[in-house]
């Protein structure tokens, strides 16, 4: 199936996981906020989401400044 | 209602559509506790103070170092070695003299904090880490008050507002892996990528107080100042957050009481 990750557009498994998704993307140094169709994801539930053919998942790096 | 001065002064805002001088009174009447008067408080302070809200609790135990002074607009080279919340103080009066601002800069004098907080209806999060973001927030579940939170590091903005009083989430809600959060000190910031952070803040703050909209609370509004693209996420509760599903809010506990 096809999702879309960063504006980037993604063949994947049907049963692919989301935590799958962000390790292929985890380069970017700092903590993480993921999205699956625009709605962040707690962290302890990478693991057990699941992606459907279309979802669109953003991976952005969390800042804290101010 | 406003006198032929704040008529004048505030005109342009009366111009503008939902906006009256009904909403103007509310700003004047408003108050708000800002934690930290950073990059983001600085901008924070000087919108709210000159768009007329009426009392604000100024919260920082920093000083101003020379590094500070591209973002924090408040300051100049005469302040280094002062505290931030003073000089800001001293600053703000000269824009807007009608204003009451009360400054706290010591962190630890929790009385005093707290004492504002019971009497204010929103607490902005203007600080630089993610510890005291999580602190703050728990405040805000705890005392039930809105919260306005953003950061910005490298050419990244953020700024989300939260509403415990309506159950919405809290900022603890997404369980960020904090330990590895960009800070402005690891990661640099651009001085206007801070400013529109803050401006996004005070444009949430200033709605909400003068009543002519509400902040779309749980949204994540996150801005790349390197593409200039501007992004909105949800943040949904979470029953499992380790602060908001903890944290009895006072609310409740007067309630059972």
């Amino acid at each position: 199936m096809r999702i879309h990750c960063n504006d980037e557009q993604l063949e994947v498994p049907e049963d692919c996981s989301l935590v799958s998704i962000i390790q292929r993307f985890n380069e970017q140094e700092g903590a993480l906020a993921v999205a699956v169709n625009q709605t962040i994801i707690p962290t302890s539930r990478w693991q057990l989401q699941t992606l459907e053919e279309g979802d669109v998942v953003d991976i952005f790096t969390l800042v804290a400044g101010g | 209602m406003l006198n032929a001065s704040e008529y004048s002064r505030y005109s342009r805002h009366l111009l503008l559509d939902d906006f009256d001088e009904h909403a103007q009174r509310r700003l004047n009447n408003a108050k708000v506790t800002l934690f930290g008067v950073g990059g983001l408080g600085c901008q924070v302070a000087s919108a709210l103070a000159a768009a007329g809200v009426g009392e604000m609790v100024l919260i920082d135990d920093d000083t101003i170092e020379i590094s500070n002074l591209p973002r924090q607009w408040l300051f100049t080279e005469k302040d280094i070695g002062q505290k931030k919340a003073e000089v800001a103080r001293t600053r703000l009066l000269a824009m807007q003299s009608a204003c009451t601002f009360h400054c706290i800069t010591n962190f630890n004098d929790i009385a005093a904090r707290d004492a504002h907080l019971t009497t204010s209806p929103l607490i902005i999060d203007c600080t630089d880490s993610f510890t005291s973001r999580l602190a703050i927030n728990a405040l805000a579940v705890t005392h039930s008050v809105p919260l306005i939170s953003a950061a910005a590091s490298g050419f990244i903005a953020t700024a989300t507002a939260f509403n415990p009083e309506i159950s919405g989430p809290c900022y603890a809600c997404p369980e960020y892996n904090s330990e590895q959060s960009l800070t402005c000190f690891e990661q640099g910031i651009f001085s206007p990528v801070v400013a529109i952070a803050g401006q996004l803040q005070a444009m949430m703050a200033l709605s909400y107080l003068s009543g002519i909209r509400n902040p779309e609370w749980g949204s994540l509004h996150h801005f790349n100042g390197q593409n200039l693209l501007m992004r909105q996420f949800n943040i949904q509760k979470n029953p499992d957050c380790p602060t908001c599903s903890k944290i009895h809010r006072s609310e409740d506990h007067a309630h059972s009481l």
